[in-house]
């Protein structure tokens, strides 16, 4: 059982303190029960994670552990890069204290891990990717009774990605898992629970649907807002005519608007086109009275072809952000 | 269940050994440096003392006087530096929720103490075989101004790793600090040598006075420098380590927020 209470957590920024990230968030998650975290891009779910896995101190309240919690997986976190992979390996096991059956553990990761002689190179020689298999299989050494996951599915080729699911799914028989994934299927696959946060404050619900529909049902108007309204006109009246106009226009990076590389927009307008959807160019967006924001690439849609991309869209954005 | 302190005792071995491959292994035959690094220095300054024909200072034998001085200092610094450096050197394993700051930070300290030990051991059984040196006189004084130095490094980088985290500008400072103090403590030129009031000032260096203090057990006959004040010496280690764990205590969150 972990019990979250009443935790509030802001970071130092450049600028001095920053805005509060978690603004007095509680929950228990009674034991075997998975549970999605859902909610936009910076809206704190792998801060929570963090917090859950007693990687970062919350700024207030606290978060009591009644059970083996893992650390949180996924983002290729907690490698030394300058030691090899077995170096890495080793320390963990070590650390978690599995002194007497070391080489049978260090073996099961190699196997895992499926590194072949990078396992006994540096990890700063690793792709992301690379980086990612070695931080699951590790994890998958232990036994813990809630395994932490941000985005672990999502990274690694196709091949891995399937044998990553299986092993999470046999993971399940045992033990619990909290994850953060922005693919839908993925969260109905693992989870029974959910918890969406919005601006600070957690949603707890029973069953992940709920979880998601809540979050769905926030989205068009954040959509919008990322177009800047033009001049003269307030953001409301620009959220008006977008819904008129039938075709639900999206800005290619959701979420916060930021810099990406441009090989990202194209990949994101290759797939776009693959999935058969037609792509607006700036003077039909202009058209429709909206300014684009810089960096965006936008895809003009139906509403039907809409979560179908959405999924799609996000794996690629995370493998993006690696 | 594993107790708290069971789970600290696993994390300080893993870290120890973790840290070990990293510092002896990292670079070809990074181990021989180690052992270079005094033998260099000691080598070429007494070059410098034979020049100007210094067979003795202060009643000693130069060459147990630069090489006791020169392992002395080194202990202290490569002690301090090392910690300093430890919680940014391992920014990455605070995901794991066992690992402090701090520990980090302590292993270092125990790293480099053995590691030093064994440098020192080989230097002074060597040069003492050759009849370069001689062995300590006072056993027991030395392993407590040992032990002094040592926890001057260890208290220095426990202050210095965390405010080097606060501040990463200060880090820079302390680094610059480092060479000046190589000169103020004494370990190759004499610090009696020089005038009273000056000197007063200078032995208020409790590295100064840490180095002195390791002379004075290699030979009884040494005319150590009045100035020397063990209590002073003690009362400054105390402070330097309460002062480093307080800091460690009071921003360990903050600094492993990132």
């Amino acid at each position: 059982m972990i019990v979250v209470k009443d935790i509030y957590k802001r970071y130092r920024t450049e600028h001095g303190l920053g805005e509060w990230v978690l603004n007095g968030v509680s929950f228990t998650i009674p034991p075997k029960v998975s549970v999605g975290l859902v909610g936009r891009n910076g809206a704190g779910k792998s801060t929570l994670l963090k917090l859950i896995a007693g990687t970062d101190m919350p700024t207030r309240g606290n978060v009591e552990r009644h059970c083996r919690v893992s650390w949180p997986m996924g983002f290729g976190g907690g490698l030394q890069p300058s030691l090899s992979g077995r170096q890495n390996a080793k320390f963990v096991c070590r650390l978690h204290g599995r002194g007497e059956d070391l080489n049978a553990r260090i073996a099961g990761i190699e196997e895992f891990a499926e590194l072949g002689a990078y396992f006994d190179e540096p990890v700063k020689t690793y792709s992301s990717g690379m980086r990612s298999r070695l931080n699951f299989a590790m994890s998958l050494a232990f036994d813990f009774d809630v395994y932490i996951s941000d985005e672990v599915t999502a990274a690694g080729d196709a091949a891995f990605k399937n044998k990553a699911k299986s092993a999470f799914k046999k993971l399940t028989d045992h033990a619990s898992i909290i994850m953060v994934s922005h693919g839908e299927g993925t969260l109905r696959d693992f989870c029974t629970a959910g918890i969406w946060l919005n601006e600070g404050k957690a949603y707890w619900f029973d069953d992940i649907e709920d979880a998601l529909k809540a979050y769905k049902n926030s989205l068009p108007a954040e959509d919008a807002r990322m177009l800047k309204s033009p001049p003269g006109k307030n953001r409301q009246e620009s959220v008006k005519s977008l819904s008129l106009a039938s075709p639900v226009l999206k800005a290619g990076l959701g979420g916060k608007p930021r810099t990406v590389q441009a090989q990202h927009v194209t990949g994101l307008v290759r797939q776009a086109k693959n999935a058969g959807l037609i792509l607006a160019t700036p003077e039909q967006i202009a058209s429709l009275g909206f300014v684009l924001n810089e960096g965006a690439s936008p895809i003009l849609m139906s509403r039907e072809a809409e979560s179908k991309i959405t999924t799609e869209y996000f794996d690629l954005n995370n493998q993006c952000s690696y | 269940m594993r107790t708290s302190f069971e789970i600290t005792l696993t994390t300080w071995k893993a870290l120890f050994l973790r840290e070990a491959v990293a510092r002896l292994f990292a670079g070809r035959v990074a181990w021989l440096w180690m052992l270079l690094e005094p033998v260099v220095h000691i080598t070429f300054m007494l070059f410098i003392f034979t020049v100007v024909r210094m067979k003795t200072v202060g009643g000693m034998d130069v060459v147990t006087w630069l090489l006791s001085g020169m392992l002395a200092f080194l202990l202290f610094r490569r002690t301090g530096t090392q910690c300093m450096n430890a919680i940014n050197a391992n920014q990455a394993l605070f995901t794991y929720r066992q690992v402090k700051p701090i520990d980090t930070v302590l292993v270092r300290g125990g790293l480099e103490f053995l590691l030093l030990l064994v440098v020192a051991s080989i230097l002074v059984a060597v040069t003492a075989l050759l009849g370069l040196a001689t062995l300590p006189d006072d056993p027991l004084e030395l392993v407590v101004s040992i032990l002094c130095l040592w926890l001057l490094g260890v208290g220095f980088g426990l202050m210095a790793s965390v405010a080097k985290e606060m501040i990463p500008e200060l880090g820079k400072i302390l680094d610059l600090l480092m060479t000046p103090m190589y000169f103020f403590s004494g370990v190759i030129f004499p610090i009696g040598s020089i005038p009273p009031p000056y000197r007063e000032w200078l032995m208020l260096n409790p590295v100064a006075q840490g180095v002195e203090a390791i002379r004075l057990s290699f030979s009884s006959y040494y005319h150590a420098i009045p100035e020397l004040n063990l209590p002073y010496l003690y009362a400054s280690v105390l402070f330097f380590v309460f002062i480093g764990l307080a800091l460690q205590v009071r921003y360990a969150g903050r600094v492993v927020t990132r």
